[in-house]
């Protein structure tokens, strides 16, 4: 349905996304994995057509077969919100603080599917008792600073799937929540996913997130896709240097664990833009680096020179 | 929320009595006598003590401030010394022109403000946001009188579209009208340069808001983002200006219609106080002071009504 091909988006500091191929099938769940700085924020806007002015976008984002690079605002407008919609990292800051909740579910109803106010507020009503909201119709009447950041979470999922979209893209739903919490979106979002066979993209540095909601990974680092995989199999046997690292470096709660020992971390920083190696951007943070990893970008899934495993 | 209007009301008298006094003990030590405004320079000074007694301009200035104050309170501000009318007549007469003035001036102000700002900030680094940039620093820099000159030379003497100058009174309310409109844009033009600067800096601010990207990602189009989720949103501090501006506006009056020879209330202090008529004066000055405080009790209020947030938790 959706299908990224060599898409790069470019800044004057250098490229944010580099040659990306990606596709997401109709109900399918892909996990986007990455670093803050890995380019990840970037690949949810260019599903919108809504990257930065300022951005030099090549290759080729199709949905249902239009184009979406290059395409008219117009055209773009129309899918957004309608067939693909998108949930924001920040839930507090997410939502217009002016109006009541009620209203900004009903506005894209109102607006896109011709709704009076009074069915647009019921469809809003039965929106927000989907995202598992107790006592929905009074919170129709609710500011968004009168909810708690979970309940706001809710209310922009609820937003999002005003229009019953064909893909939802959530680009890290949970980082500002508490644990609990955040485990309730989660879950919401899988099935949601599985009762409206919805796409969904979930973009998130929380690999156990990915792991509870999506099918598919693709790990990005430094705007490269670096490997991709059913999540389980990527999880179980990561083939990259750097998703290997990724995972070591995750806590456990296990009580095997020497509590002294450091925790596992995979040494330097992801390279900012403007410095970013030529060859693999994994190079110099790298355990097991070739001389040509240096000078040459590797292909391939895993992208290695190394081959996985 | 209504025992913070009552709290507001209290705050809002408390600073009239206060600006009143402030006045009346300011003219009062200011040169100059009523009585040889009154009888002229030629009255023998007998009679010239025969009337300051008669206008109790003898006593205590704490108890002629009392006596002033206890009339004010009744609509009753005394009778103008040059004028021989009572002071509330002299200002009921003049009071619906500067109203009209001003109202027509702020109007045009926050409009074209409003336009030219959302405008600058959505057109942000590009030529129109350039354009705007310069015309408001050009209207900043434009001092309101010399302004209104070129307008005069411009509309009345070369194109012969507007009158000059001169008010023709309420019974023709286009000719009103027609009269007032350069004299308006006289004193807009300068707001509307300082307003649109405000208006273009809060909406950058605010349409880097994650709730305006939400917005676009719903699928609405860029001018209900503009105007129904960002500009709400930059609302405070363009009507923190406002608010402020309504004191320029009051002084600007006084100039601009002098320039423009409309008796209203900017025409009636100036002659006021060129004549010495302490009694105009210090109710003119009262009622500026009453006008500006109003105009910051409405953009309290105006704060509780944009903004859900700032509302008293009921």
């Amino acid at each position: 349905m959706l299908a990224m091909r060599e898409l790069s988006v470019g800044f004057a500091g250098g490229l944010a996304l580099r040659r990306a191929t990606l596709s997401v099938a109709r109900g399918e769940r892909l996990g986007v994995a990455g670093e803050s700085g890995s380019g990840k924020t970037m690949l949810g806007l260019a599903c919108l057509g809504m990257l930065p002015e300022v951005a030099v976008v090549t290759g080729s984002v199709r949905f249902d077969g239009g184009e979406l690079v290059g395409a008219a605002e117009r055209d773009l407008r129309r899918l957004r919100g309608q067939r693909i919609a998108m949930v924001f990292q920040e839930p507090l800051s997410a939502l217009n603080p002016l109006r009541r909740v009620g209203e900004l579910i009903a506005e894209p109803l109102r607006l896109h599917r011709g709704l009076s106010r009074a069915a647009a507020l019921d469809r809003a009503c039965a929106l927000l008792s989907e995202v598992g909201l107790p006592d929905p119709a009074s919170r129709l009447r609710q500011y968004p600073h009168e909810m708690s950041g979970g309940q706001r979470q809710r209310v922009t999922i609820a937003l999002a799937l005003a229009c019953d979209p064909d893909l939802l893209i959530a680009d890290e739903p949970t980082t500002a929540l508490d644990v609990q919490v955040a485990a309730h979106i989660l879950a919401l979002l899988r099935a949601l996913s599985e009762s409206r066979r919805m796409a969904l993209i979930l973009i998130s540095h929380d690999l156990r997130a990915i792991a509870a909601v999506t099918d598919r990974l693709a790990v990005l680092y430094g705007g490269d896709i670096i490997e991709e995989g059913p999540t389980a199999d990527v999880l179980a046997a990561p083939r990259h240097p750097y998703t290997q690292g990724l995972i070591a470096a995750r806590p456990t709660l296990s009580a095997r664990r020497d509590r002294n020992a450091p925790l596992p971390t995979i040494p330097g920083t992801v390279p900012a833009l403007a410095h970013l190696p030529p060859g693999c951007r994994f190079a110099g943070r790298c355990p097991v680096e070739l001389p040509v990893c240096r000078s040459t970008r590797p292909a391939g899934n895993p992208a290695c020179h190394r081959g996985g495993p | 929320m209504i025992l913070l209007i009552l709290r507001r009301l209290l705050g809002f008298a408390l600073t009239l009595l206060a600006v009143s006094a402030a006045v009346f003990f300011v003219m009062n030590v200011l040169p100059g006598d009523p009585a040889i405004v009154i009888l002229g320079i030629e009255a023998t000074e007998d009679a010239r003590a025969a009337l300051r007694a008669q206008l109790g301009l003898n006593d205590p200035a704490i108890w002629r401030y009392l006596a002033w104050l206890g009339g004010a309170v009744q609509g009753d501000f005394g009778v103008s010394y040059s004028f021989k009318v009572p002071v509330a007549e002299l200002i009921a007469e003049r009071l619906p022109m500067t109203l009209a003035l001003a109202g027509l001036a702020t109007v045009m102000t926050v409009a074209l403000a409003l336009a030219l700002g959302v405008y600058a900030a959505s057109h942000h680094g590009r030529a129109g946001d350039w354009a705007v940039m310069a015309f408001s620093q050009l209207g900043i820099a434009v001092p309101a009188f010399w302004l209104s000159m070129l307008l005069v030379i411009l509309f009345a003497v070369t194109l012969r579209w507007l009158p000059p100058g001169g008010f023709p009174g309420w019974d023709d309310p286009l000719a009103a009208l027609r009269a007032l409109i350069m004299p308006a844009t006289a004193l807009a033009l300068v707001q509307t340069a300082v307003l649109a600067r405000v208006t273009r800096s809060a909406m950058l601010e605010v349409m880097r808001q994650t709730y305006v990207r939400t917005a676009t990602a719903t699928g609405l189009g860029p001018a209900r983002v503009m105007w129904r989720h960002a500009l709400p949103n930059a609302l405070v501090p363009i009507v923190t200006i406002i608010g402020m501006q309504v004191a320029n506006l009051v002084t600007g009056t006084i100039v601009i219609e002098n320039v423009f020879y409309l008796p209203g209330l900017g025409r009636l202090v100036f002659q006021a106080i060129s004549n010495r008529d302490l009694i105009v004066v210090q109710a003119m000055v009262t009622l500026f002071a009453a006008i500006v405080v109003s105009a910051n009790f409405i953009v309290d209020l105006a704060y509780l009504w944009i903004d859900p947030r700032l509302r008293p938790r009921s």
